[in-house]
């Protein structure tokens, strides 16, 4: 049996293209729309949607020291391109892109450190995705693969900004009707 | 919360509690609806969900619905009593585990035999829930408690469903919540990761509370409404009584 071997952070486009077999692969596929795009003040390394049409937008960082950067450039180019969702819709309707499920961020870095791991929670805890990617081949001269694991998911991914839910949450209860009357 | 005085009669003669027929209204609150099936997954030895079942099948017909319940797996052990009528017209069925399908037909049987408004709760397993909606059953209730366990369980089996039948009606109740907030927080939750998969909405039927007096009511097998009226597990039964029986909410584009 060959052994796996750690390969170092490849370049960027490098990263990319391997982003861009494994994620239509992954547990929740995404089909890839564009790919090395520009954008605000960076190129967009793949853009994406999900199965429901909700756009994600990929970014991968150059090194791990540039995570926390990451998630600063990630906001950025993610209000860049909402308003631009619309004129994709229009010019490609056959993608079913839904822009009103708003834009997922995933963000993919060798490591998160705790500063960048923080920042994105504080900053949006429900659409910023934050995968570490390791790279390794098998033997000596196998061909690297991407290894992605997801970090945080603190909380349960939303798939919209609040508010833009088509599900509304009913009741004729008032907080202060359950106020110290429920079970310790 | 204000009360009818038909709605505590009970306490004054338990007998004349039993007075509506099914499908009869007994507050005359409200508009005239269709009766519907309503499919709710529930396991066996499931006690907690099945007392909140039967206590919320009671507030529905208090609420001038009929009500019946079609369950399964019924023993001396669960908290259904005996099978017929209950209190307030509220009807029980035990039946024998069949298939899907042989459920929905239950159910949609019963459904054409009321005549006014009211709903007929189908108690399946939660592996049998896509299929008994891909069968004719086309709405469904989830009690599911908010932490994060469940509430990655209900995200599967909702997503699971509505992939097997978009158009069907999947209602959610947040059972066992400790504030409005957080039933708030795991409804849209769910909600955010259902609709980020299948692209569909799910319907809110409110919450029931982590409220002891429903814990003593399973215990004693009487349903909350009845043996706690004033508790708060019994007006939060009564309101996801009057959201189910309401007509659909709206939901956005």
């Amino acid at each position: 049996m060959s052994t796996l071997r750690s390969v170092p952070w490849p370049p960027r486009p490098e990263v990319r293209l391997a982003l861009r077999d494994a994620l239509p692969r992954a547990g929740r596929p995404l089909r890839i729309l564009a790919e090395d795009i520009t954008g605000l003040e960076r190129p967009l390394d793949l853009v994406a949607a999900d199965g429901a049409g909700r756009v994600v937008l990929v970014l991968v960082a150059g090194s791990a020291s540039e995570s926390l950067e990451l998630v600063a450039a990630g906001l950025a180019e993610r209000a860049w391109l909402a308003p631009r969702l619309g004129d994709w819709r229009k010019l490609a309707p056959e993608l079913d892109l839904r822009p009103g499920l708003g834009i997922e961020l995933l963000l993919v870095a060798p490591e998160f450190p705790p500063a960048a791991q923080a920042a994105a929670r504080a900053a949006d805890p429900r659409s910023i995705a934050l995968a570490c990617a390791r790279f390794a081949a098998r033997g000596p001269s196998g061909r690297p693969e991407i290894l992605l694991e997801s970090l945080g998911d603190t909380e349960p991914p939303v798939a919209e900004t609040h508010g833009r839910l088509r599900s509304a949450f009913r009741t004729g209860l008032r907080e202060s009707d359950l106020a110290g009357s429920v079970a310790s | 919360m204000a009360r009818r005085l038909v709605d505590v009669l009970h306490h004054f003669d338990p007998g004349l509690a039993e007075a509506p027929a099914p499908g009869t209204p007994a507050s005359g609150e409200l508009e005239p609806q269709a009766a519907a099936g309503v499919a709710v997954p529930l396991e066996a030895g499931d006690l907690l969900r099945a007392g909140a079942l039967w206590s919320l099948a009671v507030e529905v017909a208090r609420s001038g619905g009929a009500a019946e319940v079609l369950a399964s797996g019924c023993d001396g052990a669960s908290p259904w009593p005996p099978a017929g009528p209950g209190p307030l017209g509220a009807h029980l069925t035990h039946l024998e585990a069949g298939a899907p399908a042989d459920l929905a037909a239950a159910v949609a049987a019963r459904v054409a035999a009321l005549s006014g408004p009211g709903l007929v709760f189908g108690c399946l397993p939660r592996t049998s829930l896509a299929a008994a909606l891909t069968a004719g059953l086309g709405r469904a209730l989830l009690l599911v408690p908010p932490d994060r366990s469940a509430l990655d369980e209900a995200a599967d089996l909702a997503s699971e469903a509505l992939g097997a039948v978009p158009d069907a009606r999947l209602g959610v109740t947040i059972h066992g919540a400790r504030s409005v907030a957080e039933a708030r927080r795991a409804f849209e939750a769910l909600a955010a990761r259902v609709e980020g998969r299948c692209g569909r909405p799910l319907e809110s039927y409110g919450l029931l509370v982590d409220d002891l007096a429903l814990y003593r009511g399973i215990l004693e097998r009487c349903p909350v409404g009845l043996a706690r009226p004033q508790s708060l597990a019994a007006r939060a039964l009564a309101d996801v009584a009057r959201l189910l029986l309401e007509p659909p909410p709206e939901t956005g584009p």
